[in-house]
């Protein structure tokens, strides 16, 4: 029996335990050979990606990419004649295994309350990627002077696409 | 319905096989349950005839039918012709008959593997009132014999067996049963074949009684049951060592022709999934948030409304402002039915000002 028993049963429970493991992968690759994604959405995932790639701005280089983003906002901002007051670059962190590099910015835009909060939402529409995580308003004499000036402080982040 | 069903057809079964394992044996001759005469040198089942043995009845406070068999163990002579059948606990006592067989029939009872005396199987399952059974009319020996028996609701079963006694009159007498109790008349047939419908019923401990005990066994053939244990286990082994290796063996063959098509499959699954994370990662980076619009929503009502607003700050979650209005109250209860606004709350006391009620007010944003 201990010679001859006990090696033969801890040979065979190492086959047994082999078999399983063996069984056990080739259940799963079968699974997977047989789970088949169709091509049809294969083309369709990765023409989508492409064209949501192009809509947001390039980020190849970290000065470029601030520079590309502060101008379209700069022009769409005086397309409602709204200035730029101030422009102030803060953070700057990957996303998603590094694909996207999100920036943090804060910036003022100083015109009427009706050009600010237009300029805000056609900035927001113009630059993708680009997201307001908070807002000041500061209006002033409101009531008298519906005209006068408002300035309008964002935190904003801006997403470039790494590719 | 299905209990009687049930027991009908054990009742058959057990019919078929009595009929081909037992036998009665009346002190002369053997006969089958279907009443055909037979010579089988050692039956399965033997039931001995009323005049092989003796019988005596005897009865004892005892519950426990284990004990009492222990007790009378140490009684018991220690040969194959005396029996003890120990009956039922009924009203604190436990009857126990006790059977000696006549030693002129040692031959036949030794030949069997079963031994019931009829009386016993009597006592079980034999039915109620005075029974009279003509017994041994066969085709080799025709002048009957009688066996008168009666058993009372309360009672045990009392039996005579013809001899002295030759009527059915001097029999009631016998065994004090009135003139008037109706007589049930059991031919011999019927006999057997009552026997061979109820002799199943018999308790397992009585069966454990009938039991010949060889004294002299044959020792178990050691040597050739030890080799056939080793080849059976070098069989299994070899067969089942086989199994597994090739089982192995197959299964890692058909791993290997998998795995270009796996790789290649992991590689485009790892690629569509990669492309659906990223399309969702910009899906999300480029939407603008609906409790942002609905901040802006909320400012232009004030606008539109000629609310004198201080400062505005909000966030995705909160839009606060302080102003002036004529009635802060009106003003929260407008603001309740725009979209998006989830709470209003004053996150300071309201007052009195120059052209109305000055207020702080925190408005809580939900997406809708």
């Amino acid at each position: 029996m201990r010679f001859f028993g006990v090696p033969f049963i801890a040979k065979q429970t190492e086959q047994i335990t082999q078999l399983n493991l063996t069984s056990q992968q080739l259940e799963r690759a079968t699974r997977l050979l047989e789970s088949d994604i169709s091509e049809e959405r294969v083309r369709q995932i990765s023409e989508s990606l492409q064209a949501n790639e192009s809509e947001f701005l390039q980020h190849l280089e970290a000065n470029t990419f601030r520079l590309q983003a502060q101008t379209a906002i700069q022009q769409t901002a005086a397309i409602y004649s709204t200035q730029l007051e101030l422009f102030d670059w803060l953070s700057s962190e990957p996303r998603q295994q590094g694909y996207l590099q999100v920036h943090q910015a804060r910036i003022v835009l100083q015109g009427t309350s009706q050009n600010v909060a237009q300029a805000q939402l056609a900035i927001q529409q113009q630059v993708r990627g680009l997201k307001v995580l908070e807002f000041a308003l500061r209006e002033q004499r409101a009531r008298a002077r519906r005209e006068d000036s408002a300035s309008l402080t964002m935190l904003i982040e801006i997403t470039g696409v790494r590719r | 319905m299905i209990g009687k069903r049930m027991d009908k057809k054990v009742a058959d079964g057990a019919r078929r096989l009595a009929l081909r394992s037992v036998v009665y044996f009346s002190g002369q001759e053997q006969v089958r349950l279907d009443a055909s005469p037979c010579n089988v040198a050692k039956p399965w089942l033997l039931i001995l005839a009323k005049s092989c043995y003796q019988e005596e009845i005897e009865s004892f406070p005892i519950k426990s039918a284990s004990e009492l068999k222990q007790l009378l163990e140490l009684q018991r002579p220690k040969d194959a012709l005396t029996r003890y059948f120990i009956g039922p606990y009924i009203n604190n006592q436990r009857l126990v008959y006790k059977i000696f067989i006549d030693p002129n029939y040692a031959v036949q009872v030794s030949g069997a593997r079963l031994l019931v005396p009829e009386t016993v199987m009597l006592s079980e399952f034999a039915p109620l009132g005075f029974t009279s059974i003509s017994l041994y009319a066969t085709q080799t020996i025709i002048s009957a014999q009688h066996l008168w028996y009666y058993k009372g609701p309360k009672q045990g079963l009392s039996v005579l067996q013809g001899g002295l006694v030759q009527t059915e009159d001097a029999a009631r007498v016998m065994l004090g049963v009135s003139s008037a109790a109706p007589t049930q008349q059991w031919r011999f047939s019927q006999y057997l074949n009552v026997i061979s419908e109820n002799c199943w019923r018999l308790p397992l401990g009585w069966w454990l009684a009938a039991r010949n005990v060889q004294e002299h066994k044959e020792p178990l053939p050691w040597p050739k049951l030890l080799g056939a244990g080793i080849v059976i286990s070098i069989f299994y082994g070899l067969v089942s060592s086989s199994y597994l290796h090739f089982a192995n063996e197959w299964r890692s063959k058909q791993l290997v022709n998998m795995s270009n098509d796996v790789t290649q499959r992991l590689g485009e699954r790892e690629s569509f999934d990669g492309n659906l994370s990223k399309l969702s990662a910009l899906k999300k980076a480029g939407e603008i948030e609906d409790q942002q619009l609905h901040a802006w929503n909320i400012i232009a009502f004030l606008n539109i409304n000629d609310i004198d607003i201080d400062q505005i700050s909000a966030n995705n979650e909160y839009l606060e402002f302080s102003g002036e209005a004529d009635s802060a109250t009106d003003l929260v209860t407008q603001l309740n039915s725009l979209a998006g606004v989830a709470r209003i709350e004053f996150i300071s006391p309201v007052r009195r000002g120059r052209s109305g009620e000055t207020f702080r007010l925190r408005i809580q944003l939900v997406a809708n």
